[in-house]
Parts: structure tokens; C-alpha cells; sequence
């Protein structure tokens, strides 16, 4: 019994020796591997290890979205999810392509793989993950849209994914102008549900259920956002007298949060 | 062993496609308070390799959870000189702190409540742990 407790104690002191260069050796590895990417010299191991890990990412990702609770048999439940996702992928398409505003010349159908979110289905998503990266020749600020509705746009590239910042993320802004009295704004992300049209000129006129567009904003390279792309609807509108300008609400027509496939516009 | 995968990899996969909460850093947490003096190097590794499918899939600079991870682990073990680990208050705090850090450091909003949650969640699992099988501190002190 007591040699057993000596045992243990030297294996003990041992694991603890080998504990400091294990951790140094991870630690400067790490360390390497980050410097590495962040100068971009890692985009290659990096897309690597996407190829392997995004038909994992992308099939959980359909599995969460899709799995409602229930008892039934799973393989079946994953069966018809399957076929429901296709052919929710078939309509998306041939939505998109009905579509005439973006031309779907310009479009690259991407799948969404990620929608992070403190509790998924309650709490609100203003950020998602698309299948579609750098070596797509997606660029930064690349509009995203589904149908001839704005969706967001992408902020962050990888070989193989993007992260897309959606109409309601904090510190999204861009011009905006309502379709029925050409009243022009600055959409505002608040990073809840709805986003604001703000600094619209008191001696223009708001609509309670008025169409907010994309005025047009796309710079010399090509990006940003192009006009009448439909941003929301007009819920509420707080105009005062004393104030310098009026604001509206706005209510977006698409639930990202039930879509699977999103559109890039390539310019 | 299978069930400890199992958590693992459901970490790493509900982390990197529905929740922003750091399952894998609770998830590893509680396993180095678990299993400290005699798996902590195996801890540290599946913290590194975790951390770069987490990088990967979240489209993260490669290498910068693997290092948060490591780091935290790391301040851990140091404590485990000073005060007993394997106890649910320093695992709740640990767990508090360590979400505030990583939350804050990757930019994710809802830092407290998340933080709140979290630890709680790190405290559960930390119960079910133990429940599941003796520890092998444990299994040391009853040698002794």
C-alpha cells in the first residue's frame, strides 16, 4: 500500500515536471501559428483544414437548423431534413434567379454554416458564416443579398468561409432612402432586432409602412452596397419639432435566421 | 473515455455553428480540474488542437484561441499550489473569468450574462464529473 502511495507521489512530482516545457512548447506554437496567419502566411494551412472541417460544419449547422425536438426516428428525421433543405435550395435558386434586381450574372449562392448566438433561436444573430471564401474571389465588403433583399455584408475572409455582419449588427451603417417619398437617411445597426433610419431632414416625410431602400453607395472598386436592393419596412417614426432631424424604425422583411442559402454579389 | 469525446465534440461542434457561449474552454476547464496532476499535458493539447478547429471554423486568426486556451490553462495549474482546485467555487470563478476574458477578447457581446451562465453550466459539469467516477486526486489521497 505504500509503495503504491510512492508511486503515485514520484509519477506525480514527474507529471508535474513535464508539465512547464509541455506547456511552453504549445504556447510558442501557438504563438508562431498566430503571427503566422495574422500576416497571412497561413491561408494555405488554413484552407487545409476548412476543406476538412466545413462538410462537418455545414452538415451540424442543417442539423441544428433544421432539428425541431420530437421523438421520432432520427435517420428518418435526417433523411427528410435533407430533402426539405434541397429542396429549399432548389426554390432559393430559382427565386434568385426570377429575380432581375441584382442580376443573378453577379450572383454566387453561398450556403450559411454558421449563425452564432448566445441562446440559438432566441437570442439575436447580427453576424452568420457563409461557404464561400477568398478562394471564391469574395472580397471584403461584398453585399450579400436573398432575392432583391439586402442581407449584410462580408467583413471577415478565409479560404474557404466568410463572416457576413447583418443589417442589425452595431456600427453597421450606409445611405438609405424610403420608396414612396424618396425621404433620404443613414441606416443604423443598434444590434437588436430592428435598425434605425436616422439623420433624415425634418422637411422630408415618413411613412408608417413605407419601403426603405438602398440608395447606392459602391465605390471605385466595386463594392458596397448598389441602389433599391430592400433594406425593411417603416414601423415607427419619432419626429420632433425641437429635434435637428427625424428617425424611423425599420422592420426587416427576411428572417435570416430561417434561411439556409444567401447570395454574394460579385462586382 | 467515449463520453468525454463525446462532450468534447460537441463542444467544438455547437461552439462552431449555433452558440457563442465557450463551451470548449468550459469543457477542457473542467477536465484539467478533474483529471489535474496526472492528464494535464493531455489537457493541453486537446486545448491546442481544439482551439485551431475553433479558429478555422469561426474565421479567426489560426492559433489565437489554441493560445487563450493554453494561457488560461496554464494560470491554472499555477494555482493549484496555493489553493485546492478541484472544489466548485474555484471552478465557478475560474470558469466566470475565464469566459469574461475570452468573451472580450474575441469581441462578443452579452459578456456577464454569458459569463453567469456559463459558470454554472462549468459548476453542472463539473458535478456530473465527478459523480461519474472518482477523480484521480482521489484515488491518490485515499492511497495516502
Amino acid at each position: 500500500m505504500q509503495e503504491e502511495g510512492k508511486a503515485v507521489t514520484i509519477s506525480y512530482m514527474r507529471g508535474r515536471r513535464k508539465f512547464f516545457p509541455v506547456f511552453v512548447g504549445f504556447f510558442l506554437l501557438s504563438l508562431l501559428i498566430f503571427i503566422f496567419s495574422q500576416k497571412g502566411l497561413a491561408n494555405g494551412v488554413t484552407g487545409v483544414l476548412q476543406t476538412i472541417t466545413l462538410p462537418i460544419q455545414r452538415y451540424s449547422f442543417s442539423f441544428f437548423h433544421s432539428s425541431s425536438g420530437g421523438d421520432e426516428n432520427i435517420d428518418l428525421r435526417m433523411q427528410a431534413a435533407k430533402v426539405a433543405a434541397l429542396e429549399k435550395d432548389n426554390q432559393a435558386l430559382r427565386d434568385q434567379f426570377a429575380v432581375i434586381n441584382p442580376s443573378s450574372k453577379t450572383l454566387i449562392p453561398a450556403f450559411i454554416v454558421g449563425m452564432p448566438a448566445f441562446l440559438p433561436g432566441i437570442s439575436i444573430v447580427d453576424e452568420i458564416i457563409i461557404d464561400k471564401g477568398s478562394d471564391d474571389k469574395i472580397k471584403l465588403g461584398s453585399s450579400i443579398v436573398f432575392k432583391d433583399n439586402l442581407i449584410g455584408k462580408i467583413v471577415k475572409t478565409s479560404p474557404h468561409l466568410s463572416v457576413v455582419d447583418l443589417l442589425n449588427h452595431k456600427g453597421f451603417s450606409f445611405t438609405a432612402k424610403t420608396t414612396a417619398t424618396h425621404a433620404l437617411g443613414i441606416m443604423q445597426g443598434t444590434g437588436t432586432e430592428t435598425i434605425v433610419l436616422n439623420n433624415v431632414l425634418l422637411s422630408d416625410t415618413l411613412q408608417k409602412g413605407d419601403i426603405v431602400v438602398t440608395k447606392g453607395d459602391i465605390n471605385s472598386d466595386g463594392l458596397g452596397f448598389p441602389p433599391d436592393l430592400i433594406i425593411g419596412k417603416i414601423i415607427s417614426i419619432n419626429k420632433k419639432a425641437s429635434a435637428l432631424f427625424q428617425s424611423a424604425e425599420v422592420e426587416r422583411l427576411v428572417d435570416v435566421t430561417r434561411l439556409e442559402m444567401v447570395f454574394v454579389m460579385m462586382r | 473515455m467515449f463520453f468525454l469525446l463525446l462532450i468534447v465534440l460537441a463542444a467544438l461542434l455547437l461552439e462552431s455553428v449555433a452558440i457563442t457561449l465557450p463551451l470548449f474552454l468550459i469543457v477542457v476547464l473542467v477536465m484539467l480540474v478533474i483529471f489535474s496532476e496526472k492528464q494535464n499535458n493531455l489537457v493541453l493539447a486537446l486545448a491546442f488542437f481544439g482551439g485551431l478547429i475553433l479558429d478555422v471554423s469561426a474565421v479567426r486568426y489560426l492559433g489565437g484561441t489554441s493560445l487563450f486556451l493554453t494561457c488560461w490553462l496554464f494560470l491554472i495549474l499555477l494555482y493549484e499550489r496555493k489553493y485546492e482546485i478541484n472544489t466548485i467555487p474555484f471552478v465557478l470563478a475560474s470558469s466566470f473569468f475565464g469566459i469574461i476574458l475570452y468573451l472580450w477578447f474575441f469581441g462578443y457581446g452579452e459578456i456577464l450574462i454569458q459569463s453567469i451562465v456559463g459558470s454554472i453550466f462549468s459548476c453542472a459539469l463539473f458535478v456530473i464529473f465527478k459523480r461519474m467516477g472518482i477523480s484521480y486526486k482521489e484515488k491518490m489521497q485515499f492511497n495516502f
